[in-house]
């Protein structure tokens, strides 16, 4: 049984236009797939196609106007998820400390003090933030700030993990730090990742398969199952296998523009 | 630096003053010498007669203030979180807050006599409509990204509230509070002067005013001037240390 499975999924926004009728707009289009437990996803597709729709339906947040979605067999709103948003400073909280930062998710789904205390020890240790923790966001960089997201989106064992563009913002050198990161702590708790980019050297970097998007409304144009081996590094960038899984994904990313 | 910076332009207003009193360039009547008012100043301080005026106004201003928070905070929140409370009352803010609480000594005598109780509900009448104002908007400006990540985590509704949202607002919360603070001592003063007390920095610029002693009033004024001058440096002070967070 897949960890994710996805039927027939489609979206339409009702948008208002400048004439105050709502029209429809169609964002996802028959979209289906399996995601199985562990592996690591990377979604490229072109800009406003409808990615960041497709995370928010899978995470609940939105509901689907057609189709299903079985998370871990529950819902998604039974599913837990842990989700790092592309902007860091709109989705921390700037009057949390870092471990207070990490802890919100535990708080509120109730896990007593010391339990959570404990429990953001363990996940700032694994991210590198414990000199960090008593830091307020506004005190670190771009790349602390998302590494903080991360492990607050961990610390709570979520069912599947998703990221959205989480390193658009970050320089070239700070995202390739930022994945070598991400790739350590997904090894190490064997998280089902969904992870949404606009730069396919990241899609293909990061992934077991790259799921490619059509303009929109979205729907996938086709896959690219990466067999680089693992663990990733930094060299594989420049491979002649790397190089010519990155021109698959263009391919389809050029078909899918038509 | 910075203090030799904020030093200046008060500085120069008050070699302005002397200058223009030294050359008879405004009439004693309207501005008597700085001398003057400071000395004067310095005598009611030091006998300590102004003392119980200032305490009194300070007294009014406080529990005015105070009332106001209580009655804004909860409403401004409740209209900035509530969409539905936000159309009803939208209206009624907006129009009591462009007239001003002077205007309506008259209503506030009939309901509330010349008493205490008058001054203190148009301090409340007026600042509170400034923190609801404010309130508000510090609600609705919520930042939506905070609120997904909060959704995503599955906070309830009470700790969407209490952990999200109502600490967003604070930044803006606190500016009102500034600003009502402010205005209050202002207020405050102007009910003295114009419903009447036995007590008052107001009742001191009126009595003082009546009878041409100008050096008292303007002794009077600067002393409220320089009490509102150190309630927001108070406030502020607050806010460096709540929202230290804040806009960075
Ligand atoms: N809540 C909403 N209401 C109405 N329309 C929406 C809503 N959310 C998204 N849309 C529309 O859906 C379309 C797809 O948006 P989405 O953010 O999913 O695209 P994306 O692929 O993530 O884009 P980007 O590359 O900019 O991240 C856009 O046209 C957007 O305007
Ligand atoms: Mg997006």
């Amino acid at each position: 049984m897949p960890m994710i499975q996805i039927e027939k999924l489609s979206k339409v926004f009702l948008q208002e236009k400048e004439k105050k009728e709502k029209a429809p707009v169609k964002v996802l289009n028959n979209v289906s797939m399996n995601i199985e437990k562990g592996e690591f996803v990377t979604f490229f597709g072109p800009n406003g196609c409808g990615k960041s729709t497709f995370l928010h339906l899978i995470s609940g947040l939105h509901q689907p106007t057609a189709g299903k979605i079985g998370v871990n067999n529950k819902t998604v709103e039974e599913a837990k998820v842990g989700f790092v948003f592309q902007d860091y400073s709109g989705s921390i909280f700037p009057w949390r400390t870092v471990s207070g930062n990490v802890e919100f998710g535990l708080e509120v789904q109730g896990v007593p003090k010391e339990k959570r205390r404990k429990m953001a020890r363990e996940f700032m240790g694994k991210l590198n933030l414990t000199e960090h923790s008593n830091k307020y966001p506004y005190q670190l960089s771009g790349g602390l700030k998302q590494l903080t997201a991360i492990a607050r989106a961990l610390v709570y064992d979520p069912d599947i993990f998703v990221l959205d563009e989480p390193f658009s913002a970050l320089d070239y050198q700070t995202t390739r730090r930022m994945w070598l990161e991400l790739l350590r702590v997904w090894k190490d708790l064997e998280k089902t990742t969904l992870f949404v980019s606009h730069f396919v050297d990241e899609a293909v970097f990061l992934a077991d398969r790259v799921v490619v998007f059509s303009k929109s409304p979205a729907r996938i144009m086709g896959e690219v199952l990466v067999d680089l081996g693992r663990p990733r590094k930094l060299e594989m960038l420049q491979s002649r296998k790397f190089f010519a899984l990155r021109n698959r994904v263009l391919k389809l990313f050029e078909e899918g523009l038509k | 630096m910075k203090i030799l910076y904020s030093a200046l332009i008060p500085v120069l207003i008050i070699v302005g003053w002397y200058f223009a009193s030294f050359f008879s360039i405004i009439n004693p009547l309207f501005l008597p010498s700085p001398d003057a008012v400071f000395i004067r100043l310095g005598e009611m301080l030091l006998s300590g007669e102004i003392i119980p005026d200032a305490l009194a106004t300070l007294g009014r201003m406080f529990v005015g203030f105070a009332i106001s928070i209580l009655v804004g905070l909860p409403i401004g929140l409740v209209m900035g979180y509530y969409r539905r409370v936000y159309y009803s009352l939208e209206f009624v803010v907006d129009f009591f807050r462009s007239i001003p609480a002077t205007a309506l000594f008259p209503l506030f005598l009939l309901f509330f006599g010349i008493g205490d109780e008058a001054k203190v509900a148009v301090v409340v009448f007026a600042c509170s409509l400034i923190i609801i104002v404010n309130t508000m908007y510090g609600v609705r400006h919520s930042q939506e990204g905070r609120i997904l990540a909060a959704r995503t985590m599955r906070a309830g509704k009470m700790d969407m509230f209490m952990k999200v949202i109502f600490p967003g607002a604070l930044p803006e919360i606190f500016t009102g509070l500034r600003i009502a603070a402010s205005f209050s001592l202002v207020l405050v003063v102007v009910t003295e002067m114009f419903i009447g007390t036995s007590m008052g920095l107001g009742r001191i610029i009126i009595d003082a005013q009546l009878v041409y002693r100008i050096p008292e009033m303007y002794a009077a004024i600067v002393l409220a001037g320089v009490i509102g001058y150190l309630i927001n440096l108070g406030v502020q002070q607050v806010e460096r240390r709540v929202v230290h967070w804040a806009g960075k």
